[in-house]
Formats: structure tokens, C-alpha cells, sequence
């Protein structure tokens, strides 16, 4: 024969809870095998956790919060150093492209003329540096403003 | 009329929503729900060490996310399904050896039986004691369970369908294991 769920099941398992078996719920207990089963394993189960409970007491509050608390500043430090990487990223890839520029025109030759490229490169440099740091600061403002509080308090 | 498992009292909240929880009132929440939590990792992974390291890590997740305000059943639905996703994770990284023999201090003896209730429920698998321990301790719906555990509703009746089958068939009197 299948067995089934029986439709009374949560009663039975909220009597046990309770330990408040009506003498109604008691007789459909000892009529039907299925909530027999229910009432029997959920009476072991509260039993097992009645008797863990009781056995086993937790670590201090304190110490959790404590725990959390650090992790918490450790995490609002990452987000607060992320964008320092980013313009340090900037600045190498700029570095690499400036250095790449000043070879490419530098190598032909070294002619009068170069001086008054030189002066260019220089002046195009200068130019893509303060976009840059334009660039990550504001970036930088932009991500503070969004976190808020980038330090919570303790 | 003593109550066999006592119910949970109203957790006092911020009045802010719960957002931000100073350590009072995390005292009075810890309080009310750590060793319930601690009693159910226990009983699931069977083994002290990893249920203290997991309780920690549970509290931890719940400070770090700083969920909006919920009411005493919620936020301890709400812990218990942190606290069933940090078992989870572990069974799926495969860290699941049973510590032999670790609960002897003390024996959990049925008195109408005298079966060990310890070693019956060693027999059964983290899973089933999970859900069994969900819906009868707890007494979460199926749906609540679904939740906790990341499965689906349907699914939850039927492994704690066959989950309470096999209980009861290791639990029977003529099993008796002292």
C-alpha cells in the first residue's frame, strides 16, 4: 500500500511543538499510521534539540559582533582602495603610451627638429596627464559620494 | 500547560527598520536565536567545531548584509536560511566527514523506547536531518523549507516525505540501540 501524506500533518506537527495533543487530534493519531510517524519523529527530533540546546551553549555575543565589526571596516577599506587601483592602472597604461609615443618619434633621428617635437610631445603629454588624474579623481569622488559613509562607525 | 519547545519572544528592533542594529540590540537577538541555531547545526552536521564556525559565519553574513526591517519570525526564517545555505556551500565543496563518536558527552535516551536518539539520527544523512529538522523543530511549510534550503517546494515534500519514513523506520522500538 502507498503511503501519503496525511492532509493533518502541520496539526500534528504544531501539537508536538506545543506538546498539545487535543483528545480529537490524539484519536487520528492512533487511526492514522502516517501522522503516527510524523508525531513520532517530531516528538524524537524537539527531543534531540531540547537535549542539544541544552548541552551546547553558543560563543559570546561580544565576540561574533566584534568579528563582524572587522570585517565590516576590512571591506569598507577594499571599497575605499579601489580606486587608487584604478588610477594606478591609469597611470601605468599612460606611462606605456607616452613611452611608446616619445620612441616612435624620437627614434628616427636626433634633429633640430626635434626639439620643437619635443615641446609637443611634451605638451601632449601634460594635456593627457591632467586628463587622466581629471579622469580619476573623479572617479574617485564619484565612487566616495556613492558609498556614503565609507567608514561605518564601531 | 509547560511548552516542550518554547516559543520565540518579540526581538526588539530598531525602530530605523533594523538596518542599523547597534550592539544591544544585537545582544537580545543573539540571545533569543544563537543556541536554537547552534542546536540545529549540531544536529545536522553532527559535529561541534564546524557548527561554532558556522553560527559565527552565520551572525557575521546577517550583520554584513543588514537586512530591512522584519519581524521576529522573519528574521529567524531569516537566519535559518543563511545558516542552511552555509551547510549547503559545505556539502558542495565536499566537507562533509561525520567526526565518529564526537557527541558522547551525554546520551540523548529516548525514555518510552530507550533507543539512542543520538545514533539513530547518525544513520540518517545531513540532508534528511535538515529538513526534518526544519519542518518538525522549526515547523516551517514546505514553502519556508524551499526557501531555507534552495530547493524547490515540490521537491521538499518529497525528500522529507522519505526522509520521515526512514526516520521513523530507524526509531521503531525493536531497533533498539543503547
Amino acid at each position: 500500500m502507498k503511503q501519503r501524506l496525511c492532509e493533518r500533518e502541520s496539526e500534528v506537527v504544531a501539537a508536538a511543538r506545543n506538546d498539545s495533543f487535543s483528545p480529537e487530534l490524539n484519536r487520528h493519531v492512533q487511526s492514522c499510521s502516517s501522522c503516527q510517524k510524523t508525531q513520532r519523529v517530531a516528538q524524537l527530533f524537539l527531543q534531540n534539540a531540547a537535549f542539544l540546546q541544552a548541552q551546547n551553549h553558543p560563543m559570546a555575543a561580544s565576540h561574533v559582533w566584534r568579528q563582524a565589526q572587522r570585517r565590516k571596516q576590512e571591506l569598507a577599506l577594499k571599497r575605499a582602495t579601489r580606486p587608487l587601483l584604478f588610477m594606478r592602472v591609469l597611470s601605468g597604461i599612460y606611462i606605456v603610451a607616452l613611452a611608446t609615443w616619445l620612441l616612435h618619434n624620437l627614434w628616427p633621428s636626433l634633429r633640430p627638429e626635434l626639439i620643437l617635437n619635443w615641446s609637443a610631445a611634451a605638451s601632449i603629454g601634460t594635456v593627457m596627464a591632467i586628463l587622466l588624474i581629471v579622469a580619476g579623481s573623479g572617479y574617485f569622488l564619484y565612487h566616495e559620494k556613492r558609498s556614503g559613509n565609507i567608514f561605518p562607525s564601531v | 500547560m509547560q511548552e516542550a519547545y518554547p516559543v520565540a519572544e518579540p526581538i526588539p528592533l530598531s525602530e530605523r527598520g533594523a538596518e542599523i542594529m547597534d550592539e544591544q540590540e544585537f545582544q537580545s537577538l543573539y540571545n533569543l536565536t544563537a543556541r536554537p541555531i547552534l542546536a540545529y547545526l549540531i544536529g545536522v552536521t553532527r559535529r561541534r567545531d564546524i557548527a561554532d564556525d558556522l553560527l559565527q559565519e552565520t551572525f557575521c553574513r546577517f550583520l554584513m548584509r543588514r537586512p530591512s526591517a522584519m519581524d521576529t519570525n522573519e528574521t529567524r526564517r531569516y537566519l535559518f536560511r543563511i545558516a542552511s545555505n552555509l551547510l549547503r556551500d559545505r556539502w558542495r565543496r565536499g566537507e562533509d566527514v561525520p567526526c565518529p563518536e564526537a557527541d558522547e558527552d551525554g546520551f540523548d535516551i529516548d525514555v518510552d523506547t530507550q533507543i539512542d536518539v543520538h545514533s539513530a539520527l547518525r544513520l540518517l544523512k545531513p540532508r534528511e536531518r535538515e529538513l526534518l529538522w526544519l519542518a518538525y523543530v522549526e515547523g516551517m511549510n514546505h514553502e519556508e523549507i524551499a526557501a531555507a534550503t534552495g530547493l524547490r517546494a515540490i521537491s521538499v515534500r518529497m525528500l522529507l516525505f522519505r526522509a520521515r519514513h526512514k526516520a521513523a523506520g530507524l526509531l521503531r522500538p525493536e531497533r533498539e540501540r543503547v
